[in-house]
């Protein structure tokens, strides 16, 4: 690989180990990667119990990462973990870790893997270290990784919502509600719901969803999109609100033991107190169960 | 350079000492005895790792008490980090607990040395111990058994690794393996032992492991792998089972290693047992609502059949995919074998009982790292939330796989979140659909070819289809553009355009045709095995006859009168072939008034066609390479004259039908024909016309059958055939049967051989076309006997020939040889009697 | 041309009854035990429970339509007990035009030319600089 070219010509010179780390930190700054770890290699290699060693394993790993060598900088990674997890240095390995996934994570239509995997090194990051600036740093990424977690769940169910496969979709914007809260997929994951259901028939679980929508995202399109089919259905009583009853069928008798008085939505309208949802909204995405594909 | 030196001692007992490695001892505590309190920690020889790294992996801290099994836990923890060669714990008298570590070394360099047969870097991915990790014995003893592994898998079972370490300062060292690679243990002799119902050559074709010969330089499966020995034993098993032989068992098979480590001797030990013929067949099932008549339709094993093992499978899946279509998905069908020994019968009895109530809870799709989810999830039978079926799963797979984007498919079951719930994993191994390739062919009809294509058959990961291509021969040169969307608007309908420039040279027929055209077509399902397609052709051609003529001027007549008004001529006053002076008009051949009406130049100048047309094609062949079974028919119909200069309708047809003779021989019977007609009193144009020969009729050369002009003044061809240009035919019917002959050689050789015969017509022209055999004049007489024949000869007779065709998939790219006697012609045919091609794509 | 008939969702075995429970006396197990698990929980609370069956017929290029659909949906009390039972069908179903607009996610889009040569090894290591979160 590119990086044994390096070492061939260092090989055998023995250096003092400040020179030779020296030489390698200004490569680093060159921008000339390849050459900075094939240096960083040979500090380790010829002066293995110097405190130099330690830095350079991590500078290696760094250089690996900035030339988005991912794979061998997680490698180099993993071997200054095992070997001095107690260093002052661990946080910043394992948040170097951490965005050698992040960094690689490919769009909503293709495999998550990396995804998953910046999942799990970033929340590493969080619990060991909670208080450090990388943690900080790995809880923003965090949303944005759940964020992108759900738009994947989105793009599936939008999928099968296309092909006519109500049961596919409504389960999968359900996971997004349920697992995803705090991603800005929830809007839309609502209105979709409303659009599934009414394809469906089902009215009143349409209309939960458009209450919790409107209570929830009242400013959001979505909202106005959701408000908008009610209304092209009939479905907006005289107030402007969304009509508690269900649409009135004209083959009535066929419905069995329909319980007229059915506490159907009456506590979820839009002015009345927040539904369920709203509650939980605001819970911190970390301690919810991994959010796997 | 204290390295070098240090080498010169014996590494060989170095690594001896190295092996008394103790378990670690603790001192300083008696088992009775109350344990003291730990003051501090204190850690000793360690040069690499911190204290404080030490400490954190012991489980006591300073203030616990110093008990016996928590210090034994402490010494394991840090023994299988794997860092330290030896630990020793010792709890002093004021209370210090003292860790004297002795750390594992740290390797300097590993050297291989003696392997020839394997180069360095492919031993080096496998070893573990690598520059600047830790030494330990575990390691090297791992790493040995790898590179012996390596070995045997090219085959190589006698190398022998030796382990050496040599030490060198700051508790370093230098790992060196020898490797003594051995001689290559091929497979000298595969015997069978108790077979009598077939012959050991025929068995030895069953089996994947073949004796090592010296003219199999391609072939990997003639070393010895055991594994490859037990994959043996189960094909030996299927191909009795086809058989009738249900008792079937291998008894053994041993490979024995000659004294010299040279070869393996394999010998398989057999029992075949008698052969079954099958008695009644029945299905009994608990599921009240299913008939268990009608099911029984879905079997093909009828009584008195020879049993075999594969019928009764394909007879399983039949059933479930039956019950499955009729509502019950969720269905488990078992066969069940009574043998009685006496009659050799076994009857088969299906049970069909209700299986477990499963649904797919979710989909996961998994390694697509180019192809888009929905590219893969539209080719899933199977959505969330229906129920399990495991026909419709296999199907699925096959369907994902024939996309042709992945090396590898799996669909996994994994429990779902209910006992009623499952979750398909599907995983695809993402393979490189992009082809760069160029191309050089040669051939006997176009002498040279060059091929330079790019295409991706996944492009975005969107499944859309894009090729790009420009194709140059001594005869044709074209660049065309080709994209396909597969799912257009979301739909089960491919759709896609193509775009090309073509400049085409039929000397046969004397003219040069230039095009520039745009297509658009679309295909979709029309059933199980049938597939239609629309297609719309805009075409602009320039068709131009680059030859000269020449018209003898009687004197005192005003040379313009013999040309076409408006073209340049010269007059040349020359001598004509009996020697007397003769002035004569030269100008392009068809600017002359006689050569206007030949059938050539009719089709002279630019026009513009405007083509739509439908085709509707069925295949069940079993492989669409190298078919043994089915048929594959397509019938097409296209209509030119929407706008445009040219009105024609065209009408194809082609069929083929594959049958497996006996013992490996494959018939195939094929029929093409195909008519086209102008209307609108227009004639059909040269260019659109049929032209067959070559590779579409085997012996005669491209365009060698059909309608031909023989222009005034031609004569014989070396080979004594009427040189004359072929000018097409209305109509042709061509049919070939072919039988494949099953060659000795392995098939990973990719030869296939086949005998054939070809016979058909082409022909009938437009009455314009043969105006010219009214004038007398025109008429010629090229073989100089005195009768003269038609200039336009142009009979449906029936043409026919028969020969051998050999093609090879040689690692270069695909190798064609016909060889072929034409039985039946008419004189004005061409024929050509050996005709190769090859062409390679890099 | 053939069209390819599917069916879709929860099965009803040929011969089986409708789905049905006794208000009041059916609870969440029972159903659960004669039906298995629902299709569907309602979205917002726990006590509504949908089984969905529906068949869909596609034929040769053109869009599959839905050829029939029955939803049975039983709503329970707090307690589990069923409350009543409700019955859909195709006819309650609503023509919907879908949104197409879709809420924007990021990470790293192959770009065409990455696509066409970048045919070495699956991850193209391409050394982008711009900043794009995440991905980047």
């Amino acid at each position: 690989c590119s990086s044994s070219g390096g070492k061939k010509k260092f090989a055998y010179v023995e250096r003092p180990v400040e020179v030779l780390y020296q030489q390698a930190t200004d490569r680093l700054e060159r921008k000339r990667y390849e050459e900075a770890v094939a240096l960083f290699e040979e500090v380790e290699r010829q002066h293995p119990y110097s405190s130099w060693a330690r830095r350079a394993m991590l500078m290696r790993a760094f250089a690996y990462y900035q030339n988005n060598d991912y794979e061998e900088a997680l490698g180099a990674l993993d071997q200054f973990i095992t070997l001095h997890p107690g260093n002052k240095d661990a946080p910043y390995a394992y948040y170097l870790k951490a965005m050698c996934y992040y960094e690689r994570i490919t769009d909503v239509g293709r495999d998550q893997e990396h995804t998953n995997n910046a999942v799990a090194a970033l929340n590493d990051v969080i619990r060991r270290y909670p208080n450090t600036e990388y943690a900080r740093d790995a809880r923003l990424k965090l949303d944005l990784t759940y964020d992108h977690l759900a738009g994947k769940e989105m793009y599936v169910g939008r999928f099968y919502l296309k092909q006519n496969k109500h049961i596919a979709a409504i389960n999968r914007f359900r996971t997004v509600i349920e697992n995803y809260q705090t991603t800005s997929h929830v809007p839309e994951a609502l209105h979709r719901l409303v659009e599934a259901y009414l394809e469906l028939g089902i009215v009143d679980e349409a209309m939960s969803a458009a209450a919790v929508l409107g209570h929830n995202y009242p400013g959001t399109k979505w909202y106005e999109d959701s408000y908008r089919l009610f209304a092209r259905h009939g479905l907006i009583d005289g107030s402007g609100r969304l009509a508690m009853r269900r649409l009135p069928r004209d083959d009535s008798k066929k419905r069995k033991g329909r319980d007229e008085n059915a506490p159907a939505l009456t506590d979820a309208g839009p002015a009345a107190e927040p539904s369920p949802v709203a509650e939980a909204l605001p819970v911190d995405p970390l301690e919810r169960p991994e959010g796997g594909v | 350079a204290n390295a070098q030196q240090a080498e010169t001692s014996s590494p060989g007992e170095a690594l001896a000492n190295l092996d008394a490695q103790s378990g670690g001892r603790i001192l300083g505590i008696a088992p009775g005895e109350q344990a003291p309190i730990i003051q501090s920690i204190a850690v000793r020889g360690n040069q690499r790792i911190e204290g404080d790294t030490i400490a954190s992996y012991l489980v006591v801290q300073p203030g616990d008490r110093a008990d016996l099994q928590l210090l034994d836990l402490g010494l394991k923890t840090l023994f299988n980090t794997g860092l330290f060669a030896d630990v020793t714990m010792e709890m002093q008298p004021n209370g210090v607990l003292l860790i004297d570590v002795r750390e594992n070394p740290i390797v300097n360099r590993v050297i291989l040395d003696g392997n020839k047969r394997v180069k360095d870097d492919k031993l080096t991915e496998e070893i573990r111990l690598t520059p600047r990790s830790v030494f330990t014995r575990a390691k090297v003893q791992a790493d040995v058994q790898r590179i012996i592994e390596v070995y045997r898998r090219t085959g190589r079972f006698a190398t022998v690794v030796t382990p050496k370490v040599t030490p060198l300062e700051q508790n370093r060292v230098d790992v060196i393996y020898e490797i003594d690679e051995g001689p290559k243990t091929g497979v000298a002799k595969i015997n069978f032992v108790g077979n009598t119902v077939f012959t050991d050559a025929e068995l030895r074709d069953v089996i994947l492991t073949s004796e090592s010969r010296w003219w199999k330089i391609f072939s990997s499966h003639s070393n010895y792998d055991p594994d490859r020995l037990e994959y043996d034993r189960d094909l030996l098993r299927q191909h009795y089972a086809r058989h009738g032989y249900a008792d079937f068992q291998v008894v053994s098979a041993i490979a024995e290693l000659t004294p010299d480590r040279e070869d393996f001797f394999i010998t398989f030990t057999v029992e075949e047992g008698p052969q079954y013929t099958v008695g009644d067949v029945r299905v009994k099932t608990t599921l009240a609502k299913l008939d268990e008549r009608a099911l029984e339709r879905f079997i093909n094993i009828k009584p008195g059949d020879t049993y075999d093992g594969e019928k009764v499978e394909k007879a399983v899946e039949s059933i479930t995919f039956a019950t499955g279509a009729t509502g019950y998905a969720f269905v488990d069908v078992r066969p069940r074998l009574e043998r009685n020994r006496e009659a050799k019968t076994i009857d088969i009895t299906f049970e069909v009982n209700e299986g477990p109530r499963v649904y797919v809870e979710r989909i996961n799709i998994k390694g697509n790292t180019r192809t888009l989810d929905k590219v893969i999830r539209r080719e899933i039978r199977i959505a969330e939330g229906d129920a399990f079926n495991r026909v419709l799963v296999d199907r699925s797979k096959t369907r994902i796989r024939a996309l042709g984007y992945f090396g590898e498919v799996e669909i996994e079951e994994k429990p779902g979140s209910a006992p009623d719930r499952t979750v398909l994993d599907v995983s695809v191994e993402e393979r490189s659909t992009g082809s760069f390739s160029v191309g050089v062919g040669i051939s006997s009809t176009e002498n040279f070819i060059v091929d330079f294509s790019i295409e991706e058959r996944n492009l975005m990961g969107r499944g859309q289809f894009l090729r790009f291509r420009v194709q140059a021969s001594s005869r044709t040169r074209q660049v065309d553009l080709r994209f396909t969307q597969p799912y257009f608007l979301d739909r089960n309908l491919a759709a896609g355009f193509s775009v090309f420039n073509q400049r085409t040279d039929f000397r046969e027929s004397g003219f040069v045709r230039d095009r520039i055209g745009f297509g658009l077509n679309a295909g979709f399902q029309v059933s199980e095995y049938g597939r239609g397609g629309l297609q719309y052709l805009l075409t602009y051609d320039d068709v131009t006859i680059d030859l000269t003529g020449t018209a003898t001027l009687p004197d005192g007549t005003d040379p313009a009168s013999l040309v076409v008004p408006g073209s340049s001529f010269e007059v040349i006053d020359t001598t004509d072939l009996f020697g007397n002076p003769v002035t004569v008009v030269r100008t392009d051949f068809c600017d002359l008034v006689q050569n206007s009406l030949t059938p050539t130049c009719e089709s002279e100048g630019e026009f513009l066609t405007s083509l739509v047309g439908y085709s509707l094609s069925f295949d069940t062949r079993d492989d669409p390479i190298d078919p043994t079974r089915g048929w594959r028919f397509s019938f097409s119909q296209a209509v030119a004259g929407l706008g445009g200069d040219v009105n024609y309708h065209r009408t194809e047809f082609s069929g083929a039908y594959y049958k497996r003779l006996w013992r490996g021989f494959i018939g195939a019977m094929k029929l093409r024909g195909g008519y086209v007609d102008g209307f609108a009193g227009d004639d059909v144009r040269l260019s659109d016309r049929f032209f067959e020969g070559a590779s579409t009729f085997r012996g005669f050369e491209v365009a060698g059958v059909g309608p031909r002009f023989i222009q005034r003044g031609a004569g014989l061809n070396r080979d004594g055939e009427i040189i004359g240009q072929s000018i097409g035919g209305k109509v042709y019917a061509i049919g070939s049967a072919e039988i494949l002959l099953p060659l000795p050689l392995p098939d990973e050789y990719g030869i296939r051989a086949a005998l054939f015969t070809d016979f058909g017509t082409v022909g009938l022209v437009d009455d314009r076309t043969k105006a010219l055999n009214e004038n007398l004049d025109f008429w010629v007489d090229p073989d100089g006997d005195g009768i003269f024949i038609k200039p336009v000869q142009d009979d449906l007779s029936l043409r026919a020939s028969a020969g051998v065709s050999v093609s090879w998939d040689s690692p270069f790219g695909p190798v064609r040889f016909d060889i072929a006697k034409v039985l039946r012609k008419e004189e004005y045919d061409r024929t050509e009697g050996f005709r190769f091609s090859a062409g390679t794509n890099f | 041309c053939v069209s390819v008939r599917s069916s879709h969702g929860y099965v009803l075995e040929r011969g089986e009854t409708e789905l049905t429970a006794r208000p009041g006396i059916d609870t969440k197990e029972s159903v659960l035990a004669k039906y298995g698990e629902p299709s569907m929980i309602g979205a917002f609370n726990e006590n509504s429970w949908y089984y969905m069956a529906s068949t869909e017929q596609s034929r040769a290029f053109f869009r599959p339509e839905t050829t029939s659909r029955s939803i049975v949906a039983f709503r329970f009390d707090e307690e589990g007990f069923v409350k009543n039972v409700e019955t859909y069908s195709l006819e309650d179903g609503m023509e919907i035009n879908l949104v197409s607009r879709e809420t924007p996610t990021r990470g790293k889009e192959l770009t065409f030319w990455e696509q066409l040569l970048g045919n070495v090894g699956q991850l193209p290591a391409l050394t982008d600089q711009q900043q794009q979160v995440p991905g980047r």
